[in-house]
């Protein structure tokens, strides 16, 4: 079975998928929800057949999907469309982070008394994962405020969650370790430096990207810059650890705001299908790294980190919603749309277990370890359960036309 | 770690400025094609190594990825009424042009090198015609007519028969070797024998997916599937062509070849469209490609020999395809100009001249040891000539037959 070639797996996982995802679809669920059960079955934890180092090395796959999610997300993030969604957005990213933040960091602070471990799994909380919510938009075509709603917070809350990340992180570090104190200053510039960086050099991607396709006379060779684009913004991220998510998207962010929308729209129009075929590597690959067997780890922590998320997010949702003036449908639906956890999230406590490894105090290594396999459990549940959420704010909200 | 970062930048840069030499070469009249080679041999092993060897073999799915799309859309154009339409000419050009290449290299050699195992191994790569060059140059300039189809029905089928051609040859100059030598020897069927068989389950492969696939394509709910399917199928044929040594073109061309004769135009039609936005990157991938695998510094290693064999292939090639076509009644503008389209040689020539090299150099023999190191060295840098030359020679017979439009 080993000596078949990767490439053939990747093909035949591919076929599968979308079988896999007709299939669920039949039962109401996102088609993404089979690829990743297919993924699962094809994993480490079941057949193991895309496993270990097959898996690593098909790792650009999923860093390219990511990279074309992200610029779709900006190229749906119109200044315009965003102006009338009015302060509202700004008012939920702020106030979703924060609160997923404080709500965890408070719950479990009240099963441990543990303050590092605390801060160090509310600091995990804000950050979610755009793919689950733009496949499910995307599925179902779906189209109208919300939609513009979940776009712009899932794109733009990476950039607030990294920053809500460097500075807890930083926190908890002096508490461990309060003979190397780094300042707190430095905890938040940093990932703000960061985010600048992201921000600054996607928008220089993205403006070279707009002029030169504007240019382009075939429409064929739309798809072929556009990935040249990507890549570059994503071998640029991982160079020098930016975020790929804000990078990414900045291509999109500046051809959707610098060019007339009927050429947009037909640059995009090049790439639709490109984008859900993308899809089917990313979720089955996203469900092939799931280990299942971690689920039992979970244990109380992982269910109270799990509850306290999803009331953070969802409150902090409704709470933005209502200072600022949302519609009604945003203020009652958004938060059930940006549940999904994944790969940032499971990035960022591989961070934790390095940092706090080198710290070597007995405390800082178990609270690593035991952050890294409870956020890998609970990642499995919120990236299942996410997408479905998604669907189901954007059914509640009459955003999901007739089925086509 | 880190260095895999950078690949991905790097091919990324690669595809961009790819998109640009291409233009910029079109300029001058030739395929854009030109412009990716030229831009990956400028990043690749001769010139500034950013790509190098590690890199490139790390890249090796994307070639074979490629060259499953190739293959798939030469069966794609393969209806069986223009095939009739085109006539008997076409299996007679495709015999005539591969078997004169295959005779007159090997005359040739044996001119300049007097020793007949050379001669016959040489001869036994000529046949070998790269397909990418061509169709590429087809889709580029949307040529249309009877000259292109009659292109890629040549390009496509001919693998077959330079498979055969190889194996034959290659086993009856390795008989001569081994008798010649005075080591007992093997039988000279299982050289005819072995490569009809990889023809064969090549082509069944083929068709099966092929069905497989035909048969599930118009039950898509959505257009938006079309490329995930296609996609899992193509690289299904090319996995599995690698996995069992079958032709990795032929494999492929069957897929398309069955969708194309069994499912409506219409369905056709959708697949083609939706494949039209990826076979630009797939090309400039491609060609990117094979220009940073061109390795300069063995074109001195040319010699003799790889002139006699540069001759006699392109001579083979023109006069063996005019000869196929004379006799099958083909159309004069056919005549004329269809060798000039069938000079490439690439990928499957190495790959075979490869192979060459490994059974040789586990021979006992110091001539088989010399004639092991040398046809990897020629063919590899015959190939660099016939690689730049062959999509342009292309172009230019489209040209003449009036099939570019303008």
């Amino acid at each position: 079975m080993s000596s078949l070639p990767l490439i053939t797996l990747v093909g035949i996982a591919t076929v599968l998928s979308l079988y896999m995802g007709r299939l669920v679809k039949k039962v109401n669920l996102p088609s993404l929800v089979g690829y990743m059960i297919l993924g699962v079955v094809l994993g480490g934890s079941v057949l193991g057949v895309l496993s270990g180092e097959n898996l690593h090395s098909l790792g650009f796959l999923t860093d390219v999907a990511l990279g074309f999610v992200a610029f779709t997300i900006g190229s749906e993030l119109n200044i315009r469309g965003l102006k009338k969604l009015g302060k509202g957005i700004i008012y939920i990213i702020i106030a979703e982070s924060f609160a997923a933040f404080a709500v965890v960091t408070a719950g479990v602070w009240l099963l441990t008394k543990n303050m590092p471990m605390a801060l160090i799994f509310g600091s995990l909380a804000p950050a979610s994962a755009p793919a689950g919510t733009v496949a499910v938009i995307q599925e179902y075509g779906a189209k109208g405020t919300l939609t513009k709603a979940l776009y712009a917070v899932v794109g733009f809350d990476d950039g607030l969650a990294i920053v809500i990340f460097g500075f807890a992180n930083a926190a908890a570090r002096n508490m461990l370790d309060p003979a190397n104190s780094m300042s707190l200053l430095q905890g938040i510039l940093h990932p703000a430096g960061e985010i600048l960086l992201s921000l600054a050099a996607g928008g220089i991607l993205g403006y070279i990207y707009t002029v030169l396709s504007r240019r382009l006379k075939p429409l064929t060779d739309i798809p072929s810059l556009t990935f040249g684009f990507v890549a570059v913004s994503i071998g640029i991220s991982q160079w020098l650890h930016l975020s790929l998510i804000l990078t990414s998207m900045m291509l999109g962010f500046v051809l959707t705001n610098t060019t007339p929308s009927i050429m947009v729209n037909k640059l995009l129009g090049q790439l639709r299908s490109w984008i859900s075929f993308l899809f089917i590597p990313f979720f089955f690959l996203a469900g092939a790294h799931l280990d299942i067997t971690s689920l039992p780890s979970l244990g109380i922590l992982g269910v109270i980190y799990m509850l306290s998320r999803t009331a953070g997010l969802m409150g902090g949702a409704w709470l933005g919603a209502v200072a600022g003036a949302s519609e009604p449908k945003i203020r009652k639906y958004l938060g059930f749309g940006i549940l999904s956890q994944a790969g940032v999230a499971i990035g960022l406590s591989m961070l934790v277990l390095n940092e706090f490894t080198e710290l070597g105090t007995p405390e800082s290594v178990s609270i690593a370890s035991t952050v890294i396999t409870t956020i890998t459990a609970t990642c499995i549940i919120f990236e299942i359960v996410g997408p479905i959420g998604a669907k189901y704010a954007l059914t509640r909200a009459g955003e999901i036309g007739r089925e086509k | 770690m880190s260095f895999e970062f950078t690949l991905l930048a790097l091919i990324g840069i690669a595809v961009t400025l790819g998109l640009f030499s291409g233009r910029l070469v079109k300029k001058v009249g030739l395929p854009s094609i030109i412009g990716y080679m030229l831009l990956g041999t400028v990043m690749g092993v001769s010139v500034l190594k950013l790509f190098h060897h590690e890199h490139l073999r790390e890249l090796t799915f994307i070639t074979d990825i490629a060259l499953g799309f190739v293959a798939f859309s030469i069966g794609n154009e393969l209806k069986m009424s223009t095939l009739k339409s085109l006539g008997k000419s076409i299996g007679l050009i495709i015999v005539f042009e591969s078997v004169s290449a295959l005779i007159l290299v090997a005359v040739l050699v044996y001119l300049v090198s007097g020793d007949i195992v050379t001669a016959l191994i040489f001869g036994s790569l000529a046949p070998a015609t790269a397909p990418a060059g061509t169709v590429a140059v087809i889709r580029e300039y949307k040529a249309k007519g009877k000259l292109s189809s009659s292109l890629y029905a040549v390009a496509g089928f001919d693998d077959g028969v330079a498979i055969l051609l190889f194996g034959f040859t290659a086993a009856i100059a390795k008989q001569i070797l081994l008798s010649s030598s005075g080591i007992s020897q093997g039988s000279l069927a299982s050289g005819l024998i072995q490569p009809s068989v990889e023809i064969v389950l090549s082509l069944v492969l083929g068709s099966v997916l092929g069905f497989l696939y035909s048969y599930l394509i118009p039950k898509l709910l959505s257009k938006n599937n079309i490329p995930a399917l296609t996609f899992g199928f193509i690289l299904m044929g090319a996995g599995l062509a690698e996995m069992f040594h079958l032709s990795l073109i032929l494999v492929n061309m069957g897929i398309g070849f069955v969708l194309a004769n069994t499912t409506k135009q219409s369905t056709v039609v959708s697949v083609n469209e939706q494949l039209r936005s990826l076979m630009p990157l797939l090309f400039i991938l491609f060609f990117f490609l094979a220009g940073a695998h061109l390795n300069f510094a063995s074109l001195p290693a040319l010699g003799l020999i790889g002139v006699a064999y540069m001759v006699g292939r392109a001579a083979g090639k023109i006069g063996g395809s005019w000869l196929g076509a004379y006799l099958g009644g083909a159309s004069k503008t056919i005549r004329n100009n269809i060798g000039f389209g069938l000079l490439s040689q690439a990928g499957v020539a190495i790959g075979l001249s490869l192979l060459v090299s490994q059974e040789f150099s586990s021979i006992d023999s110091a001539q088989a040891h010399a004639i092991a190191a040398s046809v990897v060295t020629t063919i590899t840098a015959t190939c660099i000539l016939f690689e730049i030359l062959g999509p342009i020679t292309a172009k230019i017979a489209l040209k003449n037959a009036g099939e570019i439009p303008d």
